[in-house]
């Protein structure tokens, strides 16, 4: 492998807690907003990210040393799009209820300004194996602010995890909750706290 | 060298190249199986229109129960469904939206109307796309169109009336626009 494992978990681990996508850098967070209103939708959607990050660090840093500077956004968008498509059209074919769910923003991991972000501020100065755990953990780090958003949204919101009922029929859903806005506060108090919590660091 | 211009156009040629092969490939592999799932939908919800029970989980159950209750007929551009055992009637209409193309299948017995579905809409998330909600649907069961639907914003929709969307009113006219068209077409070519 060339690489120790301590190496790699260490790679991982900066991406995903100390450069977080989400309460680090602020990146991502439209489709943080889009997507979190169901557990499953996250669920889909990080492993869409998760896929296609990765995937798109470790091509762009396979191919670092044949790109020309000028045109490395071009060959980034390339790259990262024919991943994209790829995801788009599998769920389509073998999840259709999630993908029916998910709509646009599948195709919109084309945007996602994180897989975009690794590529040009990591993978095209790295070699392949530490880019790919970099694209990993960064996009770990993005699937974790997800779950935790689309836990909250969907117990207030519909009073269910994962589909499944966990507030009795005593609970009044808070609509706002599944709606943009709701998103928007839920996403305030974690940057909040999660600012606050790795302040020392 | 690989500032070169030859080599920027050459690279972005070779990975173009790449990209369109792969591309292909996974188009190749899945475009059957989402055909499949796209009419398997389609089924569903004419099947639902005629509130005909199958099982959803079983596709082999949808396509069986609609190839013996369902036949389809083309006449004047319109597709109309036929339920074999109630002797129902049901439309599909299509036309363009404020958005995208909406197409919406139509039950019927006589002139009122007794299913309602959207099959498709590509409208404002949010505003238009509620035409696909529940409630919006249900309301049109009941109503008598063989002269036509009114819009209204009222929201105290007559017999041949029905509410507008709040937010939607260039989705909510496209639908009245693409209902009334398909009802004057179907009930000119039934008298």
């Amino acid at each position: 492998m060339g690489l120790g494992q301590s190496r790699a978990w260490k790679v991982f681990f900066e991406g995903f807690w100390k450069n977080n996508a989400l309460f680090r850098m602020m990146l991502g967070i439209c489709s943080s907003l889009a997507v979190t209103n169901s557990v499953r939708n996250a669920v889909a959607m990080s492993l869409g990210v998760m896929f296609v990050t990765a995937s798109s660090s470790t091509m762009v840093s396979m191919i670092r040393t044949i790109i020309p500077p000028r045109i490395r956004m071009a060959v980034f968008m390339m790259v990262i799009s024919t991943f994209t498509i790829v995801v788009d059209r599998v769920l389509k074919a073998y999840y259709p209820a999630i993908s029916a769910e998910l709509g646009p923003y599948v195709g919109l991991i084309i945007t996602n300004c994180i897989v975009m972000g690794r590529a040009e501020a990591y993978a095209i100065s790295n070699p392949v194996i530490p880019s790919f755990f970099d694209g990993l953990g960064v996009a770990c780090g993005y699937s974790f602010t997800l779950l935790i958003l689309a836990t909250v949204r969907e117990i207030l919101g519909f009073g269910s995890f994962f589909g499944l009922t966990v507030l009795g029929s005593w609970w009044t859903p808070w609509v706002i909750m599944v709606m943009a806005p709701g998103a928007f506060f839920v996403l305030g108090l974690y940057i909040w706290v999660m600012r606050t919590i790795t302040k020392g660091n | 060298m690989i500032h070169s211009k030859a080599w920027m156009l050459g690279l972005l040629l070779i990975l173009s190249i790449i990209c369109s092969a792969a591309l292909a490939f996974v188009n190749i592999k899945t475009e059957p199986i989402i055909r499949r799932n796209e009419e398997i939908k389609r089924m569903m919800t004419v099947l639902n229109v005629f509130e005909v029970s199958y099982d959803p989980l079983d596709y082999r159950s949808v396509t069986d129960t609609y190839r013996s209750r369902i036949t389809e007929t083309e006449e004047n551009g319109l597709t109309i469904f036929h339920e074999k055992e109630s002797g129902q009637t049901a439309l599909q209409l299509s036309g363009s939206g404020f958005q995208g193309i909406i197409k919406v299948v139509v039950a019927l017995k006589g002139d009122t109307v007794s299913g309602f579905r959207i099959i498709r809409q590509s409208e404002t998330p949010g505003l238009g796309s509620r035409i696909s909600e529940e409630a919006f649907q249900k309301q049109f069961i009941g109503k008598k169109v063989s002269g036509g639907i009114t819009l209204v914003k009222s929201g105290k929709a007559g017999p041949k009336e029905f509410d507008a969307i709040t937010g939607a009113t260039e989705s909510s006219k496209a639908l009245a626009r693409i209902l009334n068209d398909g009802f004057s077409r179907y009930f000119r070519n039934a008298k």
